[in-house]
């Protein structure tokens, strides 16, 4: 199912779903339903359908956020949409403060059904302001989940479970992935698909470009718009015989690390991606992981591979260089091998 | 857009008289401001033995806005936000003493499980932060919630001077006036200065807070107001702070009530009862609040299985 599906078209679906099936559900974005820019153009087809409970909000994300946190409190299901991660950060307050906490600190007597979506990512010329990973300010903060989909993954169930959460998810869309099919298939081209669930609402999806019984022999661990990268990545490392099994993390927090470790095991060489910039980032945390288990299994050291330290500039050239490409991963990967 | 409050002077000529005030309010609200005013002062004493963990934010010298104001809501049904000096507002709403004091003392028992502590409660449809401001957001969420679902609760959220600079209490009036919202904001300005959150476009009124029966009517007018016209309405009540505030408190004499030198709403109800309807009522207090004392005291510690067992969980 949702095989032909855009992501954005998964997502859309499914929040028309949701609302359709749960009247409790209340989705609250930016005043600019009425607008062609829209980010994601979800809200307008949705605010036709559910005028009541698609309410558009005065430009402020702390009291989008904010007031979704209320109606979250209150027993609806509430979804803040936030036109760019990089204004996420007007909402940290919220999101660190309070949302988050209610859930444990009343004795753990209080659910925030809170999901709060927002597009990342880097490849369109936008410059230092809205092209932004910010993931890594949002990770380890207790009891914030921090999901970003890939577009091997099925991203409107995954925004279906973020809602049955009983405490925030921050829902981070690969602004670059929008346009894409959904890869769902068991076998798409060279490539074979398989998930990770173990129960987890959340699964992990792994990617691979050789067939059993033959073994990896580096593990990629990324996760959400850099998917859209290693799919042509992993083909053409596949042809030169270079066979690797890439792991795209549902949750970037908290970690699922089983899928991670199998991974790294079997290849014995890994390198971990991340969209933003590298430093004290997701790619640090779960290489520590990896060598928390596996040190003396490995065949080389954890390799690492993020944005630049810097802005996202704006001329294409320099984006290009600063954020990861397909030839950045291609040539970490080919490193690895010669190690 | 940009909404402002405008004082109201229609509502503020009719409201007092519509309500009825009798003996049993009278026992209630002397009652009630007489537990708070015993129950700060008995964790003033607590803290300074060092039978605490962290602070201690009292606020002496506001019960009778506590009082007034949740004894104007519909205790069922209304939803209410407050601050990091919450016991007044949390005593009067759920009279759940020992609870409180347990929470202090970070125990089991306690009404956030040793978890909250002193600025984290929740009980029914109250919840406190010891962040401020924020909270308002959650406050305005609440108020659509009750407004979309119909349910005629409204919300109230307590505000506090010192956090009126902060942009998101206007945005808060804003939407909530953009919106309709059934929602009233209680400003318990302990600074006495005389800028008030007024302007135009909501309707807000300034009561002192020396009389619990004038805010008790005002607050009930100001209720029935947002709830039947689903309009935002701010009660801006002036108080002055009998104990300073926060970590000051543990440095200064706990017992405030033999100083007569301050308008103190609580010795003015207490002149209005004869000494033989006092008593009684005084003595109850000490004896709850003594046994409350000795069964938090006697209790169990939070454990840190139970703690770790109830967050996994989450």
């Amino acid at each position: 199912m949702g095989q032909n599906l855009t992501f954005l078209a998964s997502l859309s679906l499914a929040l028309h779903t949701l609302m359709a099936k749960d009247p409790n559900v209340v989705v609250l974005g930016e005043g600019s339903l009425e607008q062609d820019g829209n980010t994601s153009r979800i809200a307008e087809s949705l605010a036709r359908r559910f005028p009541n409970r698609v309410l558009t909000m005065p430009s402020g994300e702390a009291s989008i956020v904010g007031v979704a946190t209320g109606l979250a409190l209150s027993g609806m299901r509430s979804i803040a949409e936030i036109a760019f991660g990089d204004f996420v950060a007007l909402a940290t307050d919220q999101l660190v403060n309070y949302a988050s906490k209610y859930p444990v600190m009343y004795d753990a007597d209080v659910a925030v059904p809170l999901v709060v979506r927002t597009p990342v990512g880097a490849d369109n010329g936008d410059g230092p302001a809205p092209s932004q990973s910010l993931e890594k300010l949002y990770l380890g903060v207790p009891n914030l989940t921090v999901v970003a989909p890939s577009h091997f993954h099925a991203a409107g169930e995954l925004l279906t479970q973020a809602t049955q959460s009983t405490h925030p998810v921050l829902f981070l869309e690969s602004k670059l992935l929008y346009p894409l099919p959904l890869a769902l298939a068991p076998e798409i081209d060279s490539l074979s698909r398989s998930e990770f669930s173990n129960g987890n609402p959340f699964p992990s999806v792994l990617v691979r470009n050789y067939r059993a019984p033959e073994k990896a022999d580096v593990a990629v661990i990324a996760y959400g718009g850099l998917s859209r990268l290693l799919q042509p990545a992993l083909r053409w490392l596949g042809e030169r015989d270079v066979r690797v099994v890439a792991c795209l993390a549902g949750t970037l927090h908290p970690l699922t690390v089983e899928p991670i470790l199998a991974c790294a095991r079997e290849a014995g060489r890994v390198l971990v991606v991340e969209e933003g910039s590298s430093a004290f980032g997701w790619a640090a945390e779960v290489s520590t992981r990896i060598y928390d288990t596996l040190f003396s299994e490995l065949i080389t050291p954890v390799r690492r591979l993020g944005a630049l330290d810097s802005v996202i500039p704006a001329n294409r050239t320099l984006e290009q260089r600063v954020r990861v490409s397909e030839e950045s991963i291609i040539s970490a990967v080919l490193e690895l091998m010669r190690w | 857009m940009y909404t402002s409050i405008r004082p109201s002077q229609n509502l503020a000529g009719t409201m007092a008289p519509s309500v009825a005030l009798d003996e049993l309010h009278l026992f209630r609200f002397y009652y009630q401001m007489y537990l708070i005013r015993r129950v700060e002062e008995t964790l003033l004493r607590m803290q300074a033995q060092g039978l605490l963990a962290g602070s201690v934010q009292t606020a002496i010298g506001q019960e009778a806005h506590d009082v007034g104001v949740i004894n104007a809501l519909d205790s069922m049904n209304d939803i209410i936000f407050a601050n990091h000096s919450a016991h007044g507002q949390f005593i009067a709403y759920t009279d759940d003493i020992l609870g409180l004091i347990a929470e202090v003392m970070g125990k089991e028992i306690g009404i956030s499980g040793g978890v909250g502590g002193d600025q984290h409660l929740h009980k029914f449809n109250m919840y406190t932060s010891g962040m401020q401001s924020g909270i308002v957001f959650n406050a305005v969420g609440a108020a659509l919630a009750a407004k979309l679902k119909n349910t005629g609760a409204i919300s109230v959220v307590f505000l506090n001077d010192s956090k009126m600079g902060l942009g998101t209490i206007y945005e808060s009036f804003n939407i909530a006036s953009l919106w309709s919202l059934p929602i009233l904001f209680i400003l318990q300005d302990g600074s006495c200065s005389d800028e008030q959150a007024d302007s135009s476009e909501f309707l807000s009124r300034t009561v002192e807070a020396d009389d619990v029966f004038k805010v008790y009517a005002f607050a009930s007018a100001a209720v029935a107001y947002v709830r039947s016209n689903q309009s935002p309405f701010l009660l801006n009540l002036p108080w002055k702070p009998l104990d300073g505030s926060g970590i000051e408190n543990a440095a200064r004499p706990a017992d405030h009530s033999q100083n007569s030198n301050y308008k103190d709403a609580l010795c003015k109800i207490a002149q209005q009862l004869p000494a033989q309807a006092r008593q009684p009522i005084e003595a109850f207090v000490e004896e709850r609040v003594q046994k409350a004392v000795a069964t938090a005291t006697r209790a169990q510690p939070q454990m840190f299985e139970t703690f770790r067992r109830k967050w996994a969980r989450i």
